[in-house]
C-alpha cells in the first residue's frame, strides 16, 4: 500500500488574543491525503479552513499534533529544512491580486520557485517558464508584464504556474476561485483538473463553495469550528450526508436544476465564538437533532454504512438524519 | 478567456518601461514646479563641481600674498580672502565638497538604515525593540553636537566627516523603511514568497525592499541637504575640514573674522552658495516626496 503524501494527526492551532483568551482555530484534526488525490475541505468562513491549510505547510506553527509529509514528520522540522521541502509543497492563494509581488515581472514570479529549488541554467529556466505559461494558458506576451497589468484570471493562472513549477507532491489551494468572476472560475477549475491529471500532484482544495468542491474533489472533509465533522468519498458524502451539519450545509447549496424541489434546513443562531467553544459536540448549540448527551460528550468519528466517517453521537440509532420540511 | 480579449488586454499598456520612467521624471515638473526649480539648482551646482577645473580662473589654494583682502574686481570677481586666495575660484571648487560629502554620506545612511529597517520591521519582536531603541538613542542627541563630538574624537578628516554623518543619519531611513515593512510583512505576496520557499534574505531584499523603498528614496534629497548643512557647520566650527581647504563652511569661518572690519565678500559668497545649494536640495526633496507619496499628491 502506498503511503499518504500528507498525514496529520490531532492537529490544533490556537491563537492567543490577549486577556488570556485563546482562539481555537483548528481543533484535533486528523486527515490524510494519498498521492494524486484531491481532498476538498469545506466549511463556513471562520471554520479554520485557511488556518489549517497554512499550518499543514508550516506557514503557521501548529500548537499541537503532528504533520507527516511524504513519510517524514515535519512538525518540528527547523525552518531551513522546511524551506527546502517547499519544493514539494506549494500553495495557491485566494486573492491573486495581492498574492504576487507587484514589483516583479510575471516571468520572474513564475520562475522563482525553479530558481530557488532547481539547479537549472538561465536558458533552461526560461524555457521551463515559457512551458509553464503555455501550460496554464497564459499568453507569453504577459510574461514581461507586471501583475498590475493582468486580469484576475490571468493572475491566478500565473499563481498556478508558480505553484506547479517545481512539480510539487502537494498543492494547497486556498479558495483559488472564490475571488474570481464566475466566467473565469470555470476556466481555472478546468485547468486545475487537467493539471491534477497530468502532474499527479495531491491537492488540498479549500473552499466554501460546495459546487466547486464537488467538481474537483475525490474526497471531502467538512470543517465546523476547526473540527472535521465528516469526511468521505465525494459522492457518498453528497448523496447521504451523515452529520447533521453536513446535511444543513448541503441543503443550503442550490442545485443546478431549477425544477429540483428545494427543501432547506436553515440553521438557527450564529456560529459560536472560537474563543469559547461549546462543550461536548461543538455543533450541539445549533443542531436540530441534538439531545442532552451532545452537550456533554465529545463524539468520536465513526464509519457510516455509505462509507464516510462522521462524528455524531446520534448515528448509531439513526437519530442523525434531520427530517426535512418541504418548502412552499 | 478568448484570444481576442487576451491580445486586447496585452495592448492596453503599450508604454515601454523606459518611457514610463521618463514620464515619471517629467511628472515632477508638472506636479511640483518648486521641485523642478530645486532640481535646476542642484544641477547647476553639480555642473560647477564636475567642471570646476575648467571654470576656475585661479588655483583655489594659490595665495597671492601681495593681493590680500582685495574687494571684488575684474581680476578677482568675488575678491580675495585673508590669504590672498581667489574667493570666486574657491566658491566654485567648494561645490565639490558639498557633493563629495553629501552623496557618500547619504549612500552610507541608506546602506546602514535600509537593512536595519527591513530586519526590524520583518522580524518584529525583541529584535525590533532593540534596534529601534538604539535608533531612537541616536536621535535624541542633537545631531550637530553628536557629530561634533564624534568627529573631534575620531580625528579630523574628510572621510571621518562622511562616516559620522552617514552613520548619524541612518536612523531616518531605518524608521521610514521599517514603517513600510510593518505594513507589508503580513501581506499576501510576502506569505506567498515564504510558501514558495524563499530564504529570509530574499524576502527582505527581493520582495520587501522594492516595495518599501519609496519613502526612503523620497527622503534622500532632504537628507543630502542636511549633510551639506552639517558638514559646513562642522567646518565652520573648525572640526573636520580645515582651512585653507576650499570648503564653504571653512571659508565662512575665515570670512566671519573680516565681517566686522568691512571685508564682507570673504564670507558672503560661500554663504550664498551654501544657502542656495541647501535650498535647492530641500525644494527638490519636497517635490520628490510629493511625487512619491500619493497622499501628499492628492492633497494638493
Amino acid at each position: 500500500m502506498t503511503q499518504p503524501v500528507l498525514k496529520i494527526r490531532n492537529l490544533s492551532k490556537r491563537f492567543p488574543v490577549g486577556g488570556g483568551r485563546v482562539v481555537h482555530a483548528v481543533n484535533c484534526v486528523d486527515l490524510s491525503i494519498m498521492p494524486g488525490e484531491t481532498l476538498g475541505m469545506v466549511g463556513e468562513s471562520g471554520s479554520g479552513k485557511s488556518t489549517l491549510g497554512r499550518v499543514i505547510l508550516r506557514l503557521l506553527e501548529p500548537s499541537e499534533g503532528s504533520i507527516e509529509f511524504d513519510g517524514q514528520d515535519i512538525t518540528q522540522l527547523p525552518k531551513g529544512q522546511i524551506r527546502r521541502l517547499r519544493r514539494d509543497m506549494q500553495m495557491v492563494f485566494q486573492d491573486p491580486w495581492s498574492a504576487l509581488n507587484p514589483r516583479m515581472r510575471i516571468r520572474d514570479l513564475i520562475a522563482e520557485p525553479i530558481k530557488l529549488h532547481v539547479d537549472l541554467s538561465r536558458s533552461e529556466r526560461d524555457d521551463r517558464t515559457e512551458d509553464l505559461a503555455r501550460r496554464v494558458n497564459l499568453g507569453s506576451t504577459y510574461l514581461n508584464r507586471y501583475p498590475a497589468n493582468l486580469s484576475g484570471g490571468q493572475l491566478q493562472r500565473a499563481c498556478i504556474a508558480r505553484a506547479i513549477a517545481t512539480d510539487p507532491k502537494l498543492i494547497v489551494l486556498d479558495e483559488p476561485t472564490s475571488s474570481l468572476d464566475l466566467s473565469v472560475r470555470a476556466g481555472i477549475l478546468e485547468l486545475l483538473a487537467e493539471i491534477r491529471e497530468e502532474t499527479k500532484a495531491a491537492m488540498l482544495f479549500i473552499s466554501h463553495d460546495l459546487g466547486t468542491v464537488r467538481m474537483i474533489s475525490d474526497r471531502i472533509a467538512v470543517l465546523y469550528l476547526g473540527e472535521v465533522v465528516e469526511q468521505g468519498q465525494t459522492e457518498a458524502l453528497f448523496e447521504t450526508p451523515a452529520h447533521p451539519y453536513t446535511q444543513a450545509l448541503l441543503s443550503a447549496h442550490l442545485p443546478a436544476d431549477p425544477a429540483f424541489k428545494v427543501s432547506r434546513l436553515v440553521l438557527e443562531g450564529e456560529v459560536p465564538s472560537p474563543i469559547a467553544l461549546p462543550t461536548g459536540c461543538k455543533f450541539h448549540t445549533r443542531c436540530p437533532v441534538a439531545i442532552a448527551r451532545c452537550a456533554r460528550e465529545v463524539p468520536q468519528a465513526i464509519q457510516v454504512p455509505s462509507g464516510q466517517q462522521a462524528g455524531c453521537l446520534r448515528i448509531p440509532n439513526g437519530g442523525n438524519i434531520i427530517e426535512r420540511k418541504e418548502d412552499v | 478567456m478568448s484570444d481576442a480579449t487576451q491580445t486586447e488586454l496585452a495592448n492596453a499598456n503599450p508604454l515601454p518601461v523606459r518611457a514610463r520612467v521618463w514620464n515619471r521624471f517629467a511628472g515632477i515638473f508638472w506636479l511640483s514646479p518648486t521641485g523642478a526649480i530645486g532640481l535646476f539648482i542642484i544641477l547647476f551646482f553639480a555642473l560647477l563641481a564636475i567642471f570646476s577645473a575648467w571654470l576656475i580662473p585661479h588655483d583655489p589654494i594659490a595665495a597671492y600674498t601681495d593681493k590680500v583682502l582685495h574687494p571684488p574686481s575684474a581680476e578677482f570677481w568675488f575678491g580675495t580672502d585673508g590669504n590672498g586666495m581667489d574667493v570666486f575660484s574657491r566658491v566654485i571648487y567648494g561645490a565639490k565638497f558639498g557633493f563629495g560629502i553629501a552623496i557618500p554620506a547619504v549612500i552610507l545612511s541608506l546602506v546602514i538604515g535600509i537593512p536595519v529597517g527591513l530586519i526590524a520591521g520583518y522580524r518584529g519582536g525583541l529584535l525590533d525593540e532593540v534596534l529601534m531603541r538604539f535608533v531612537d538613542g541616536l536621535r535624541v542627541f542633537p545631531s550637530i553636537i553628536l557629530a561634533l563630538a564624534v568627529v573631534a574624537a575620531t580625528g579630523q578628516s574628510l572621510l571621518n566627516v562622511i562616516l559620522v554623518l552617514g552613520f548619524l543619519d541612518s536612523p531616518v531611513f531605518a524608521r521610514v523603511v521599517r514603517a513600510e515593512v510593518l505594513g507589508l510583512r503580513s501581506s499576501n505576496f510576502v506569505e506567498s514568497a515564504v510558501a514558495a520557499g524563499n530564504p529570509t534574505w530574499r524576502i527582505l531584499f527581493v520582495h520587501l525592499l522594492p516595495n518599501a523603498i519609496q519613502g526612503a528614496m523620497a527622503q534622500t534629497a532632504v537628507r543630502a541637504a542636511w549633510a551639506v548643512r552639517i558638514s559646513a557647520t562642522l567646518a565652520f566650527l573648525g572640526v573636520g575640514i580645515q582651512a585653507p581647504t576650499p570648503e564653504w563652511g571653512a571659508m565662512i569661518r575665515q570670512g566671519a573674522e573680516y565681517m566686522v572690519s568691512g571685508q564682507w565678500w570673504v564670507a558672503l559668497y560661500p554663504g550664498l552658495a551654501l544657502i542656495l545649494l541647501v535650498f535647492g536640495l530641500n525644494l527638490f526633496g519636497d517635490g520628490l516626496q510629493d511625487l512619491m507619496d500619493p497622499r501628499r499628491r492628492s492633497a494638493k
